[in-house]
């Protein structure tokens, strides 16, 4: 997977969770993004492991997350080139 | 807050009321009874019936204008919170301005999104599952849904059947204007709620979110279906499902459809005779139970105290205490009672009086289980409101039970939480309610320095309140909890006067 293909992915994950034709920067949060409660992170977590086929720990399920530092743990288990 | 950026589309007022989730129960014959029976839905973290998601986007389909709707074949619905039986939700939906054949819809209350909709007229293909034969196998219906172990389904696992919605569905759809709906969508909303809330997960079950398409073309009647297990996460219980329904003429929809299942909860086993502690006098416990309430009850018992424990809703659970409570059943005396009706306290403070035992301590551990909210000018009231009913249920047996609590060793506990050092964003009402309840233990410690109040602050426990997706990861387990609890309270760990205990690092 290419850099370029991973983010393309990666953003089309969040809009398909999170809501649509919202631009989303790496510091958004729980705080910052109306729909991101304890549940969609769930969903969203899910989600991303899914369709990188990758396996998050559990704290990404369960501890405070951003865009920034869900993309960090999945482009460092699906390793885009 | 990020949200969708275009221009704000005017709301309109939605109320779906019990009589369409009965109706809707009876259509889509999905009659879980976490949207009809008040009693199990006490058990789990909603606290109280809620509208079958489907119903809800059905309803939001309605505000779309006819001519639009009746051109839509594809749905995808997300359901982030639950929407709840005579309450108002605010409605919003538009066209997508880059794509027209593109319509978007949202259900909002208590201040946050409840429903996301997304519905479109079809273009590129249906995403076809690999396995199109619905079969012949499987049986009828189901009257009453299964009740499926989460740790058994697999990736592969296959449910088929018959399925037929009712004649009442369309009469549902015309109530909420959304009878130009394509009847395959329509029934495809249905047959994944019965899906869900009937064959798998069942019982304990959540849907989360659903994509459904139909070829426009479905002819009344009955139909099968075949439902696939694409993935099963034990995590979080997490399901997704794929699943196609077809009548004699043809498919009529294609479904993938996320959903989580709750674990079921396991019965304790009784406290040991041997474990007779010396009297202690009387204890009463409000919301005595359930969760971390009932396991105060147990460990109380266990130390030597008689116990009169109170609940409102929970008859099943308060009995599944007499069991539990084993060589100790004589000393517990069980009360229904709302907690913020006066004379039901006075009832019991004449009980207590009547036993010729001394009281000794007061539990105060009723609270109405908090839905996530935040905070919005429109969401405000629903917060004091929430504040207002968690209060009664702490102030009332607070001052009925004072007059009579001894003063040998008196103390009294109220239970806090120990989000209130990291508050979660979805609780605001939780922690303002926790709040004023904590002020009000430093009256009480004021009012009777002769006492010991304990503000405990509990940490997240394994209780219906955190049986959900994410609620179960990292509690742990409330009877630890109440049993380290209840040692420091009839020990003599704790002074007179005002205590915060905070819950025992993890082991």
């Amino acid at each position: 997977m290419t850099l370029a293909d991973f983010d393309a992915t990666f953003e089309e994950v969040l809009q398909d969770v999170l809501g649509w034709d919202v631009a989303f920067a790496d510091d958004d949060g729980p705080r910052t993004v109306e729909a991101w409660d304890s549940l969609m992170q769930v969903r969203l977590v899910h989600e991303l492991e899914t369709r990188f086929g990758v396996r998050l720990p559990d704290d990404a399920l369960l501890g405070e997350q951003t865009v920034g530092s869900l993309r960090s743990l999945v482009r460092e288990r699906a390793q885009p080139a | 807050m990020r949200s969708r950026p275009s221009a704000p589309a005017p709301e309109r007022a939605l109320r779906i009321t019990t009589d369409d989730v009965e109706r809707f129960a009876a259509a889509s014959g999905d009659h879980n009874p976490l949207h009809l029976d008040p009693v199990f839905a006490r058990r789990t973290a909603f606290g109280q019936p809620v509208v079958h998601g489907a119903l809800a986007a059905v309803a939001l389909l309605g505000c779309l204008p006819a001519g639009s709707l009746a051109a839509l074949r594809r749905l995808r619905v997300s359901f982030a919170g639950p929407v709840l039986p005579g309450v108002a939700v605010a409605a919003a939906v538009g066209p997508d301005a880059r794509r027209p054949d593109r319509w978007w819809g949202t259900l909002s209350a208590r201040g946050k999104q409840l429903l996301r909709l997304e519905a479109w007229s079809g273009g590129e293909a249906p995403p076809e599952p690999r396995w199109l034969d619905v079969g012949r196998g499987g049986g009828p219906m189901r009257d009453t849904p299964a009740d499926v172990e989460l740790a058994a389904v697999a990736a592969g696992d296959e449910v088929a059947g018959e399925y037929g919605a009712g004649a009442e569905l369309a009469e549902l759809a015309r109530r909420w204007d959304a009878q130009a709906l394509d009847p395959g969508l329509l029934e495809a909303l249905a047959w994944s709620s019965y899906v869900v809330g009937m064959e798998l997960p069942g019982l304990r079950s959540l849907l989360a979110g659903l994509r459904l398409s139909s070829p426009g073309s479905a002819a009344p009647g009955p139909a099968r279906h075949r439902i696939r297990v694409v993935q099963a996460d034990p995590r979080t219980g997490r399901l997704l499902l794929e699943g196609r329904l077809a009548g004699p003429a043809g498919p009529r929809a294609v479904a993938s459809i996320e959903a989580f299942g709750r674990p079921r909860s396991v019965a304790r086993a009784p406290i040991a005779a041997s474990s007779t502690a010396a009297a202690q006098g009387a204890v009463v416990v409000v919301g005595g139970s359930r969760g971390f309430g009932a396991a105060l009850v147990l460990s109380l018992l266990e130390a030597g105290y008689g116990v009169h424990a109170l609940y409102a809703v929970s008859r099943d659970a308060a009995e599944e205490l007499r069991p539990a409570a084993g060589a100790h059943v004589a000393r517990l005396s069980l009360h229904q009672v709302d907690a913020r009706d006066a004379s039901g306290v006075e009832r019991v403070a004449a009980a207590v009086r009547e036993s010729g035992e001394p009281l000794r301590g007061v539990v105060l551990n009723a609270a109405p289980p908090p839905l996530g909210m935040r905070v919005t000018s429109a969401s405000a009231k629903e917060l004091a409101d929430y504040v207002s009913d968690s209060l009664g249920r702490v102030a009332v047996p607070l001052g009925g039970l004072l007059p009579l609590l001894g003063r040998q060793g008196a103390w009294m506990l109220f239970s806090s939480t120990a989000a209130m050092a990291e508050p979660p964003l979805e609780w605001p009402h939780y922690l303002a309610a926790k709040g004023a309840m904590e002020g009000l233990a430093r009256w009480a410690a004021a009012a009777r320095p002769d006492a010991r109040v304990v503000v405990f602050r509990a940490p997240k426990m394994q209780t219906d309140l955190t049986s959900s997706p994410s609620g179960a990861m990292g509690a742990v387990s409330a009877d630890a909890v109440a049993h380290w609890l209840v040692g420091r309270i009839a020990g003599d760990a704790l002074h007179p006067g005002f205590n915060v205990v905070d819950p025992p690092a993890p082991a």
